[in-house]
């Protein structure tokens, strides 16, 4: 199901001599009975935003998780940079250039802002943490984001809906990944918090990241997309470029209505 | 992203002076503290002059010592969202393994020696458990509480069999100095404030105390290992994706845990000269409510060392109070159990008014 080079033109980002960042395929992932992924495809190149969109219980999450190291895959392959890639736990992915905002967030309540930035991460001197560096790049990158938080000690408990998401994706841009994951990333937030996570992500995509976003907002999906992967039970049923599509089309695929 | 970053109120926003302070004494640190000071000065008030004075300070620390050992790893445990039962089996399966030991070996071998073998073998029998606790809790996913409270009665019986109803007394007599050598003694002499302060006279289980703070203090808040205790205890799954060890973070807990109970036995048989395997009673609930009392969550992710020292001080200056005031010792247990509600409301009390601001 991969796009061809006249798509991606149209895409309006250029490839023609590029290989994807990311290409996973024939992905398949069951829980018990429950087979979550059956045969996903997706990839996704430098500078582009692919929106990965399917019903509730499609599967998106899991191919997320799959690529994050959170869940290992039955089978398939993943490619990262041409290269074939094992990724067998969180860290894994972090080593490939990979940075995952999960559906739930993944933060830690109890946590002041700059901890959860640093987690996993922690930045050391000699073996002792670097407490005043960490504080001193949360500052950094929460201005960056243009951001105002009152103090990045606060622990993310008191925090809003939409700081918590700004925070998350604050940890990501720390990471400095290339490939982002992005799971759901307006679903907690108003409109008006929307408006600005979108333009943070757009902003994130003029940094030449390759970005998978998953969404369940098709307005969301067509304003800041290049392409439109759709995932129905477990199974990657096609890749449409934004500017050939519309919502009618992509919601008939994501229902599997007739698509005459 | 200004709205999302949208500024929080803060109490005092505005006067950063008032701000400060409010931030100070919201500290449980800071609150308990004060708690101490009022009821010291009550207690001597209530005529005991000589509470926590300068004779009964250094007996009051020798006192607390061997708990320290075991508080401190506890509520490292309780702050990455675990807790251990176990600890009051295990220490009293060292002391009688310690006992054990001395009765079949003195004489065969280097008496030096012979106190190295009981302090490893008394301290292994506390990884050995720590291991099966963490290993449980981890790979088979068994339930803390039932997992330890099981361990707690096979260390309690082993330590009741091995035994076997006797009470051993054929210790090296040098194995003492274990709880009572006092290292500072020769420096009292040439520094004699030192000897005034009776600093120069306290034993050794206050200097493990001290060390074990120190460790804790350290590990907790300045190493990549007690940031990932804390996030473990903080949200497990979360902390999982980011790429923390959380097994592992549970593991060396237990263990940790297991072998500071291990110590805390030896140090009570190398006092008493004597192992029997009741010697400890209470030392679980004694220091998970000292832990408690100092802002350690049940639920994990919060806690600090300087809390569960000031939290067990808590409990041992009400039980010496009791004495020292001539109260009817029964009622000791009723003011510790008032204590430990209070701490557990105040704690409701601020997260309910947190989460309603
Ligand atoms: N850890 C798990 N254990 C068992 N089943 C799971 C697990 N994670 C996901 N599933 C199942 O796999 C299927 C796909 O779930 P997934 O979360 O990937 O869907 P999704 O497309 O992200 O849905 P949503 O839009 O609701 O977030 C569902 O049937 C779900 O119940
Ligand atoms: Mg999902």
């Amino acid at each position: 199901m991969a796009v061809t080079q006249a798509q991606l033109k149209r895409s309006g980002v250029d490839h023609s001599t590029a290989e994807p960042l990311l290409i996973a395929r024939n992905i398949s992932k069951a829980f018990g009975h429950v087979q979550a992924l059956s045969d996903a495809y997706i990839d996704v190149y430098a500078g582009e935003i692919v929106a990965l969109v399917g019903d509730n219980g499609a599967g998106k999450s899991t191919l997320i998780k799959v690529l994050s190291g959170a869940h290992r895959q039955d089978a398939g392959e993943i490619v990262i940079r041409g290269q074939s890639a094992t990724i067998n736990n969180p860290n894994d992915s972090f080593d490939l250039g990979i940075a995952t905002v999960y559906q739930d967030l993944a933060l830690l309540p109890s946590r002041d802002v700059v901890a959860n930035l640093f987690v996993g991460r922690e930045l050391t001197n000699r073996g002792i943490l670097d407490r005043r560096k960490m504080t001193e790049e949360a500052n950094r990158v929460v201005r960056q984001l243009r951001t105002n938080l009152p103090s990045v000690r606060t622990p993310v408990r008191f925090l809003s809906g939409g700081q918590r998401q700004a925070v998350a994706i604050a940890r990501v841009v720390r990471f400095g990944a290339e490939i982002l994951l992005l799971d759901e990333p307006t679903a907690a937030l108003g409109v008006k918090e929307s408006h600005e996570m979108l333009t943070l992500i757009e902003n994130l995509k003029e940094r030449n990241k390759g970005i998978i976003v998953v969404s369940h907002n098709l307005a969301h999906v067509f304003r800041i997309c290049d392409r439109i992967t759709v995932l129905r039970h477990g199974e990657t049923v096609g890749t449409l470029v934004k500017e050939e599509t519309d919502s009618t089309e992509v919601v008939r695929l994501i229902t599997g209505a007739d698509l005459l | 992203m200004t709205a999302i970053f949208e500024k929080i109120k803060q109490p005092g926003d505005t006067q950063e002076e008032d701000s400060r302070l409010r931030r100070l004494l919201s500290q449980r640190e800071v609150q308990l503290l004060l708690v101490l000071v009022v009821f010291t000065l009550l207690v001597r008030a209530g005529g005991a002059k000589g509470f926590l004075g300068p004779t009964h300070f250094p007996i009051f620390l020798s006192q607390v010592a061997p708990d320290m050992l075991v508080v401190i790893p506890m509520a490292m445990l309780l702050i990455g969202g675990m807790f251990d039962l176990s600890v009051t089996g295990v220490a009293n399966l060292s002391v009688v393994l310690v006992g054990w030991t001395f009765s079949r070996l003195l004489g065969t071998m280097d008496d030096t020696l012979l106190i190295i073998l009981v302090v490893a073998i008394g301290l292994t029998a506390g990884l050995i458990v720590g291991a099966i606790n963490g290993l449980a809790v981890t790979r088979l996913r068994m339930n803390p509480l039932m997992t330890t409270l099981a361990t707690w009665w096979m260390a309690q019986g082993a330590a009741t069999g091995v035994a076997g109803g006797e009470s051993r007394h054929n210790f090296v007599g040098s194995f003492r100095d274990i709880a009572r050598f006092q290292p500072l003694r020769d420096l009292g002499e040439t520094f004699p404030f030192l000897q005034e302060m009776r600093i120069s006279t306290l034993p050794m289980p206050v200097f493990y105390a001290a060390i074990v703070i120190f460790l804790g203090w350290l590990i907790l808040t300045r190493t990549r290992f007690g940031w990932h205790i804390f996030a473990t205890g903080s949200d497990r799954l979360g902390a999982a994706l980011n790429g923390v060890n959380v097994n592992r973070v549970t593991l060396v807990g237990f263990i940790a845990t297991s072998v500071a109970a291990a110590m805390c036995g030896i140090v009570w048989a190398s006092r008493l000269t004597s192992a029997p395997p009741n010697t400890l009673g209470g030392l679980e609930l004694r220091v998970i409510a000292a832990a408690v009392i100092g802002g350690a969550a049940l639920t994990g992710g919060e806690g600090s060392v300087l809390g569960a020292v000031l939290g067990l001080f808590f409990m041992h200056m009400i039980r010496s109070a009791t004495i020292q005031l001539g109260l009817p010792v029964y009622w000791e247990f009723f003011v510790l159990g008032a204590v430990l509600f209070t701490a557990v409301a105040f704690d409701a009390w601020t997260k309910r008014r947190a989460d309603t601001q």
